[in-house]
C-alpha cells in the first residue's frame, strides 16, 4: 500500500514538471491566444509616401496583471527610424494595467527616408514585460510609387516693370505639400545695391526664415527696391527657400523702364551774368543727363527778349550717356536797344523725350566809357575857362 | 618875374577878400535870410507832404524808402525834389540878378576897379561867394530834411541812399549856380538891375513852364498824332522829339537826373518801346549804373553852368567901366 501511495506521489511531481516545462517551452505559442501581455495596433499595415513621417497608437493589454514593458524596435528597414513616443517625450517603458482594458499610451513614429524605394517594408516592435509576457508587433508599411509631395514656391505676377526709384512688391505662396511642418530659411541673390525684404502677408517685419505647417501654404510679400542710379533693363531675381527636407526655387523678374532726365545749369550753379547792351557775352552752361538711359539728339534752344541773340558753341548734343554731363559755352548779345538793368532769358535743352530749362537772369548795364568821356569833357570846359582867364584876366 | 609873381599875390590876396566880403554880405543881407525862409518853409511842406504819403508809397515797394522822402509827393503838396527844380533857381537868380549893375547904379564899381586888384577877380570872387551861399543853403536843407525825416519816421538810411542823397546834393548845387551864372550874366548884360531881374525870371518862367508845352506844340506839328493812323506810326516819334525838345531845359535835364538818381527803379530815361520791356525783370539799378544813365545830363549841366559863367566873365572883362 505504501508502495502504491509513493508512486502516485511521484507521478504527481512529473506531471508538475512536465506542466512547467511545458509552460515554459510553449509559452510564445501560448501568449497571443492566452494571458499575458499584447500590443496592438488599429491599422498595422498603411501605404505611405517617400519621406513621409508615420505614426502609429500604440495599445497595450495585459492579462496576467499590471506589468511594465520594455519598448524595442526588433527590425526596421535600413535607413528608416522610429521611436517611441508618450506623453510628448521618448519612451523605452511603458506600463499596463491589468484589468484587461484596453489602455492606448504610446505612439510609434517612423520617419521614412526619401529615397526610399517602392514596396512593401517591414517594421517589428517588441513589447517585453519578463517573465515570459511579451508581444512582438509586426507593421507592414507599403511605400507607394508617388515621391512624397514637394513643396512649391510661387509668385502671382513673377514680372514687373517700373521706373527708376520704384519699389517693387511680390506676393509669393509658399506651399508645403510634405507631412510635417517645415521651416524654410529664405535668400535671394540680387546685384549689387538692391535691397530685398521678406515679411509675411500682412505683416510688416522682416522675417529671414518661415515656418510652414504640414500641408498648408503661407503667403510671402517680397519687396525689392532697385539703387536710384539703376540702369535700364531687365533683372532676374532667384528666390530660395531651403528647409531641411526640400529646396524651392522660384525667380523673379524686374524691368527697369528707362526714365529720361536731363537738367541745365552753369559748373558754378551761378544764373546770372552781366552783359553790355549790343555786346556779346560769353557762359558756360551744364547740361547733365540724370535718367538711366542714354540721351540723343539733344538740341538747345532759348527764349530771350526781342532783337537778343544767343547762340552756342555746339547747338546739338548726338549723345549723352546715362549719368554723363557736358559744357557747352552759349553766347548772348542783348539788343542794342536794350534798356540798363535786369532781363530773363530762358534757355532750353531739349529732344523727343525729355526738356529741362534754366531761366537765366541778364543785368544789362551801361558801358562807363561814356561816362569818362562826360568827365572828359567837363574838364575840356575848366580848360576853356582857364583859357579864357589866360586871355581876359590880369588887365 | 618877382614883380609878376607878387602881383599875381596880390591878385589872389584880393580875390580872397573879394570873396570873403561878398559871402560876409550875402550871409547878412535881409534879401538871402527872406528867401532862405521861404526855401526852408516850402521844403518842411513837402517833407511833412512826404511822411503823410511814405506809408502808402511803402506799400508799393518797401526798398530804399528814405529816398522816398525826398521824393514822395502829397496829395497836393510837391515831392522835396520837384520843389527845389522850381524855386530852387530863385535863390541863384536872387544871389546874383544885381551882381554887376547893383555895383555900377551904387557906383562902387569903379572904387572897386580902382583897387590893387585884378578885374577878374569881381567877378570870380562874386561867382564863388554866391556858389558857396548856394552849397551851404542846398546842403543844409536837405540834410535837415533828411534829420526831420529820420526823427519823424525812424527810417535809417543805408549806405546807398546817403551816397545818393549827396549827388543829388551836389547836382542841385550846380544846376542852382547855373542859374546864378545866369543872372550874373544879365546884370553884366543890363544897365538896371530891375532889368536884369525881370528878365531872369522870364527865362525862368520859360524853362519851367512854357518849354514843355512849346516841346509838345512842335514835336506835334512835325509827327502829328490827332488821327489813329498818325498815331500808329509817329507816336514813337512824336515823344522823342518832345523829350529832346524838354531837355532843353535845364529844369527838365535837372529833374530827370535827380529823378533817376533818387529812384533806383528808374532803368530808362528815354521812350521804351514794348519790345525792349519784353523779357525785362523789375529790379534795381546800382548808384554806378543810376549816374551812368544821367551822364549826359550832369555833364549838360554843369557845362551850361560853366559856358553861363564864362559868357558872364567875357562880357564884363570886355566891358567900359570907366565911361559909366
Amino acid at each position: 500500500m505504501k508502495k502504491c501511495a509513493l508512486k502516485r506521489e511521484f507521478t504527481v511531481v512529473i506531471l508538475f514538471v512536465l506542466a512547467a516545462w511545458l509552460f515554459f517551452f510553449f509559452r510564445p505559442l501560448q501568449a497571443d491566444a492566452a494571458g499575458g501581455l499584447e500590443m496592438s495596433t488599429d491599422y498595422p499595415g498603411i501605404t505611405v509616401q517617400a519621406g513621409e513621417d508615420v505614426d502609429f497608437d500604440l495599445t497595450f493589454t495585459s492579462t496576467a496583471g499590471g506589468l511594465d514593458a520594455n519598448l524595442s524596435i526588433e527590425s526596421l528597414p535600413d535607413g528608416w527610424s522610429g521611436y517611441f513616443m508618450g506623453s510628448d517625450s521618448q519612451i523605452s517603458r511603458a506600463h499596463v494595467e491589468g484589468s484587461g482594458t484596453e489602455a492606448s499610451a504610446a505612439t510609434f513614429s517612423l520617419s521614412i527616408p526619401e529615397d526610399t524605394q517602392e514596396g512593401s517594408y517591414q517594421v517589428q516592435l517588441q513589447a517585453d514585460a519578463g517573465n515570459g509576457a511579451s508581444d512582438i508587433l509586426e507593421l507592414v508599411i507599403d511605400v507607394s510609387a508617388e515621391s512624397a509631395g514637394q513643396g512649391s514656391f510661387t509668385s502671382e505676377y513673377p514680372e514687373q516693370q517700373g521706373s527708376t526709384g520704384t519699389s517693387f512688391t511680390f506676393d509669393t505662396t509658399i506651399v508645403n505639400n510634405r507631412g510635417t511642418d517645415q521651416s524654410y530659411s529664405l535668400s535671394a541673390e540680387v546685384p549689387s545695391g538692391w535691397q530685398i525684404g521678406f515679411s509675411p502677408s500682412g505683416e510688416s517685419s522682416q522675417v529671414a526664415s518661415i515656418a510652414v505647417e504640414a500641408g498648408s501654404s503661407q503667403g510671402l510679400t517680397v519687396s525689392i527696391t532697385p539703387p536710384e542710379n539703376v540702369e535700364q533693363g531687365e533683372y532676374t531675381i532667384p528666390l530660395t527657400a531651403v528647409s531641411a527636407n526640400e529646396t524651392l526655387s522660384t525667380e523673379l523678374i524686374i524691368e527697369i523702364t528707362g526714365t529720361y532726365e536731363v537738367a541745365l545749369s552753369t559748373p558754378t550753379g551761378n544764373l546770372s551774368l552781366d552783359a553790355y547792351a549790343n555786346s556779346e557775352e560769353s557762359f558756360t552752361l551744364l547740361i547733365q543727363n540724370n535718367g538711366n538711359v542714354d540721351l540723343n539728339n539733344l538740341t538747345l534752344s532759348s527764349s530771350a527778349p526781342t532783337d537778343w541773340e544767343v547762340s552756342f558753341a555746339q547747338s546739338s548734343i548726338d549723345t549723352l550717356e546715362a549719368g554723363g554731363s557736358v559744357e557747352v559755352t552759349a553766347y548772348i548779345t542783348p539788343s542794342s536797344e536794350a534798356v540798363t538793368g535786369d532781363y530773363v532769358t530762358t534757355i532750353t535743352v531739349s529732344n523727343s523725350e525729355t526738356s529741362a530749362d534754366a531761366q537765366f537772369r541778364v543785368s544789362v548795364k551801361t558801358r562807363t566809357t561814356w561816362g569818362i568821356a562826360a568827365i572828359i569833357i567837363i574838364l575840356l570846359l575848366i580848360v576853356g575857362l582857364y583859357y579864357l582867364f589866360k586871355k581876359y584876366g590880369r588887365r | 618875374m618877382a614883380v609878376k609873381s607878387e602881383r599875381s599875390s596880390a591878385g589872389r590876396a584880393g580875390l580872397k577878400a573879394l570873396y570873403h566880403k561878398e559871402l560876409a554880405d550875402h550871409l547878412s543881407s535881409r534879401r538871402f535870410f527872406i528867401i532862405l525862409l521861404l526855401i526852408y518853409i516850402t521844403s518842411f511842406a513837402s517833407l511833412y507832404g512826404a511822411m503823410s504819403g511814405i506809408s502808402e508809397a511803402a506799400q508799393s515797394d518797401s526798398h530804399y524808402l528814405f529816398l522816398k522822402l525826398y521824393t514822395t509827393s502829397s496829395n497836393s503838396i510837391p515831392s522835396f525834389a520837384s520843389f527845389i527844380a522850381l524855386l530852387g533857381p530863385f535863390i541863384g537868380m536872387t544871389l546874383g540878378f544885381d551882381a554887376i549893375n547893383g555895383e555900377r547904379m551904387g557906383g562902387t564899381l569903379n572904387r572897386l576897379v580902382a583897387q590893387p586888384i585884378y578885374r577878374d577877380a569881381i567877378i570870380i570872387g562874386k561867382f564863388l561867394a554866391g556858389s558857396t551861399v548856394i552849397a551851404i543853403t542846398v546842403f543844409s536843407m536837405g540834410i535837415a530834411v533828411g534829420a526831420l525825416g529820420m526823427l519823424g519816421t525812424g527810417l535809417v538810411p543805408q549806405l546807398e541812399e546817403v551816397l545818393r542823397i549827396v549827388i543829388f546834393l551836389m547836382f542841385t548845387c550846380i544846376y542852382i549856380s547855373f542859374w546864378l551864372g545866369v543872372s550874373i550874366l544879365f546884370s553884366v548884360i543890363c544897365r538896371h538891375s530891375a532889368t536884369s531881374a525881370m528878365s531872369v525870371i522870364a527865362l525862368w518862367i520859360f524853362f519851367s513852364i512854357f518849354m514843355s508845352l512849346i516841346a509838345s506844340i512842335i514835336a506835334n506839328a512835325v509827327f502829328p498824332i490827332s488821327t489813329d493812323v498818325e498815331a500808329l506810326f509817329n507816336s514813337y516819334n512824336n515823344y522823342t522829339w518832345e523829350l529832346n525838345l524838354n531837355r532843353l531845359s535845364p529844369y527838365y535835364l535837372y529833374s530827370e537826373a535827380v529823378s533817376t538818381i533818387l529812384s533806383p527803379t528808374v532803368r530808362s530815361i528815354n521812350v521804351v518801346t514794348v519790345s525792349q520791356l519784353e523779357g525785362a525783370v523789375s529790379g534795381y539799378l546800382s548808384l554806378g549804373q543810376s549816374l551812368l544813365l544821367v551822364w549826359p545830363h550832369l555833364t549838360g549841366l554843369a557845362a551850361l553852368m560853366l559856358a553861363s559863367f564864362a559868357i558872364s566873365y567875357v562880357g564884363f572883362m570886355r566891358q567900359e567901366i570907366r565911361s559909366s
